[in-house]
């Protein structure tokens, strides 16, 4: 009897094998969407915009094809989108924002918004406060940046999308808001800046991971830095967040070096991390492609749940699309090499 | 017990052979519902100060089909209509859409609208549906109807230009202008050789009118207007002058080879003072010395033509273009100046002086 039920135990087992494998429906969500969990991602933020000035965005068989799907079907499963207060020309403000993750959610994909708490780009070279909020003292700031955080997730949220991730911030190697947040200047008004931000998202998403995000991952320095000021005072977050943009010479010790961060960052102040951020010219793909598989490869050695994932940036941009050249499709608008560590 | 297993194991085989047949080898596909579909607000003043700003967005969720067998996608279409009536008597504009979501600044909206009939400063309504066709063959879908109350603004007075875009719209980097509102254009452009554009009346890839060239070999430099038009382009590329002609629908290049000052300073020699065109400033400078102000003003020759050149306007800083003779732009300096030279709107040719 026992024989015979090993033999049935083996049959099921084909039947299992043969019967996943021969009917495969080449329309159904990639499995990766639900895969283990771990985040492969493209911030598309520019996507709307983009469409709007008329560009189009191509598989490799040069058919015009949403850009979203586009990225799905190279193996991405998540996106992130930036937010800005009040924008110029509207773009990546909150409706917008709403636009784009309505697409994402409705294709199956997770999504992390990125709060940049300023009316354009927030980075390492700028962290300029919304023109609306110049003259708030810190108690008002912290209170708008409670109330910008709550409306764009609630907006969200009244849609039926969750945020599975939300950063306080945009690469705040040194603060936020300056110059009240200014880390340098008083790492105590960033932390309660960032501490707004985090109790907001909770509120509105309390199980969303709330990332504090960093440039230059390669520099253990500055993240120790940053962390140790956060944490004694009081800093709160969930995922510690890293940008890394090697070029062809250097990927391979920025990347040794971004690992040996993210283990400290994991042993130091046991948080998950993620690569929020990467990106290397278009035209180097042979370059960027080898890259992004040893960082996703080595991202994804660690102990399960302990690096989150890998977003490359703005990945559809092309064709000198605002100036930028590290996007990932070639000059006719079809996807290089480089995305192909996605699948 | 063995003759049980035999059972099982003839039963699986059966599966196997049985599992993939499909009937009759067509596919049966599930999951065609009708589109979803929702704007960004319903209501819109659009406003001609802030023309490049974005008013409206609609984002629909069309469900994607469940196949038991590999279908071709690519005949699936979707397209988003516009009309004035909610019964979609007549569509007023049709768009076709591979993305999930449409986006309109001011002005492609305001554009969209007129083109509909709206009044401009008058409240007026649009009705827009998304309709999804998995095939030709296959009835189509529609969606929810939303009504979007929209007020227009007064087209701006931009008439008289026609903005060069390049293939596929991502930019307007030229234009050319009818100075005497004729339908005569004209502007001087820097593009690559083989450079692919279009001219339209609007800095939108969604402008009311957008010529190419006719869509038959050999007509280059023939106008179109038409859907299927094609991009036009340049053989020569480099600094050019553009001639549109909308009345005769057709265009013209020449090739400017030179910019050079002539004056008393000079005693008007063609080719002794030439102009360098600043690649990041886009303008045309030189360094004049002058030793008294300019009695006849000076002449700024185009490949040394004494029969096309800038000369003297009505207007300060402005200097005119002409192909008959015609008196120099005032230029009263004396001593080492920079003549800087601004071509880049063509409704007006600007000049300036600035000391060294």
């Amino acid at each position: 009897m026992q024989v015979y039920i090993k033999k049935l135990s083996w049959l099921w087992m084909c039947i299992g094998i043969f019967g996943v494998g021969g009917c495969k429906d080449d329309n159904a969500v990639p499995t990766e969407l639900v895969g283990d969990g771990f985040a492969k991602g493209a911030d598309v933020s520019w996507i709307t915009e983009m469409e709007a000035a008329g560009i189009s965005f191509y598989n490799q068989a040069g058919v015009a094809t949403d850009g979203l799907k586009l990225l799905r079907a190279l193996g991405m499963n998540a996106v992130r989108l930036r937010v800005w207060v009040d924008p110029t020309n509207g773009w990546c403000n909150k409706e917008d924002v709403l636009v784009k993750a309505y697409r994402a959610h409705h294709l199956g994909m997770r999504i992390m918004v990125d709060f940049h708490y300023s009316d354009h780009w927030a980075d390492p070279g700028q962290q300029n406060k919304p023109a609306a909020w110049e003259s708030l003292p810190l108690d008002e700031l912290k209170a708008a940046v409670a109330e910008h955080t709550k409306e764009v997730l609630q907006l969200l949220k009244d849609k039926g999308i969750t945020a599975e991730w939300v950063q306080v911030g945009n690469e705040t190697g040194n603060g936020m808001l300056w110059e009240d947040g200014k880390a340098s200047e008083s790492m105590a008004n960033y932390a309660a800046l960032n501490n707004a931000g985090y109790d907001a998202v909770k509120a509105v998403f309390p199980e969303s991971k709330v990332i504090v995000h960093v440039h230059n991952g390669y520099d253990n320095s500055l993240f120790r830095w940053l962390f140790d000021g956060l944490k004694s005072n009081g800093g709160k977050w969930d995922v510690i967040g890293m940008s890394l943009y090697p070029d062809k010479d250097n990927w391979q010790e920025r990347t040794q070096q971004c690992v040996q961060n993210m283990q400290d960052m994991i042993a130091r102040y046991e948080s998950e991390v993620m690569i929020c951020e990467v990106g290397m010219s278009w035209d180097e793909e042979d370059a960027a492609a080898e890259f992004l598989t040893d960082l996703i490869d080595r991202s994804r050695q660690f102990p399960a749940g302990q690096v989150l994932g890998v977003f490359y940036w703005e990945p559809l941009s092309y064709n000198g699309w605002n100036g930028y050249t590290l996007g990932a499709m070639n000059d006719s608008g079809r996807p290089t090499k480089a995305l192909e560590a996605f699948k | 017990m063995k003759k049980l297993f035999d059972y099982v194991v003839v039963g699986f085989v059966l599966l196997l052979l049985t599992a993939c047949e499909k009937e009759g080898g067509k596919p049966t596909i599930t999951g065609i519902e009708p589109a979803t579909f929702v704007a960004s607000k319903t209501e819109m003043l659009l406003d001609a100060t802030t023309p490049k700003t974005v008013t409206l967005q609609l984002m629909w969720n069309i469900d994607e089909p469940q196949s038991t067998e590999k279908i071709a996608l690519s005949q699936m279409k979707t397209t988003v209509q516009f009309s004035t009536s909610a019964s979609f008597a007549s569509i007023g504009r049709s768009v076709d859409v591979v993305s999930g979501s449409v986006s309109y600044t001011h002005q492609q909206l305001n554009s969209m609208v007129l083109a509909l009939g709206f009044v401009p400063l008058e409240q007026q309504t649009i009705y827009t549906r998304v309709v999804s066709r998995l095939a030709p063959n296959v009835e189509p879908l529609y969606s929810n109807v939303l009504e979007l109350a929209v007020t227009a603004f007064e087209p701006m007075e931009d008439g008289d230009y026609l903005f060069m875009a390049n293939g596929d719209f991502s930019v307007f980097p030229w234009r050319l202008c009818s100075r005497l509102e004729d339908g005569v254009y004209d502007g001087f452009v820097k593009v690559d050789q083989w450079y692919n554009f279009y001219l339209a009346n609007e800095a939108s890839a969604d402008a009311a009118t957008i010529y190419g060239s006719y869509p038959v070999d050999g007509n280059q430099y023939v106008l179109y207007a038409g859907d299927d038009r094609w991009t036009c382009w340049t053989n020569n590329g480099g600094y050019l002058y553009l001639q549109a002609d909308v009345n005769a629908l057709s265009w013209n290049e020449t090739v400017v080879r030179s910019l050079s000052v002539t004056g008393d300073f000079n005693a008007w020699n063609a080719s002794a003072n030439p102009m360098m065109y600043d690649e990041e400033q886009q303008v045309w400078t030189a360094t004049i010395t002058t030793t008294a102000p300019e009695q006849w003003g000076m002449k700024i020759l185009i490949n040394e033509s004494w029969s096309w050149f800038f000369g003297g306007s009505e207007t300060e800083g402005v200097c005119s273009l002409y192909t008959a003779d015609a008196g120099g732009f005032a230029y009263e300096e004396v001593g080492t100046y920079r003549l800087i030279l601004d071509l880049r709107d063509p409704k007006a040719f600007r000049y300036r002086v600035e000391p060294l």
